[in-house]
């Protein structure tokens, strides 16, 4: 799945350790999630997207998804 | 965390009773020699898992120490990426298992009936467990 967290993260100046520290996961789940070798949980799409003070949709890009 | 810590003190009370067991099961195996029990065998393999065990006790012990370490542990410990390729490795390993097993029965079976029915078994085995843990987390689930 696509994700805008590499961006959101350069944009905001954020370390992938930084961004794993405060939602709870290893630096290299946040690595996997970015390359989309990895889908996040609900729960830790949530935590993502709150950090950002967004929304999920607006971070994770579910459009080649089949809903 | 405090309750991640009270688990991680508790796992290193249980290896330190697994590493009291064997000294003491090693040095009974000294007094009480027995040809017919291979217990060098069997106290090599209990040494070597009491090595895995001192190596997480250290890892334990040091998380202990600070509260970052513990918290970094804790995360190692609970990451959703790990949990996941942890029920992958299952997924797949059964049915490796599985496959493996019954191409050695298929072999073992012209030239060895003691390895074939062995095998026999630790398929039967592997099956059943597979299938009581299915059920059990269907139901839970």
């Amino acid at each position: 799945m696509k994700t805008r967290i590499a961006q959101l993260r350069k944009e905001r100046k954020i370390t992938q350790e930084e961004l794993a520290k405060a939602v709870g996961v290893t630096r290299q789940t946040i690595t996997s999630i970015e390359v989309g070798k990895y889908t996040a949980s609900l729960v830790l799409a949530y935590k993502i997207a709150r950090y950002f003070d967004m929304t999920i949709e607006e971070v994770f890009d579910f459009s080649e998804e089949e809903l | 965390m405090k309750e991640f810590e009270k688990k991680v003190k508790k796992r290193i009370f249980f290896s330190r009773i697994y590493i009291a067991t064997i000294i003491i099961f090693i040095i009974l195996t000294r007094i009480f020699s027995n040809d017919e029990i291979p217990l060098d065998f069997i106290s090599g393999f209990s040494v070597g898992i009491g090595s895995v065990m001192m190596f997480y006790m250290a890892q334990y012990h040091k998380a202990l120490k600070s509260e970052e370490e513990l918290e970094k542990l804790y995360i190692e410990e609970t990451d959703e990426r790990q949990q996941y390729i942890k029920s992958m490795i299952g997924s797949s390993s059964i049915t490796a298992s599985i496959v493996i097993f019954t191409l050695g029965m298929l072999v073992s079976s012209f030239f060895n009936l003691t390895v074939f029915i062995t095998l026999l078994i630790a398929l039967m085995t592997l099956i059943i467990v597979t299938l009581a843990f299915k059920i059990y987390y269907n139901k839970k689930l």
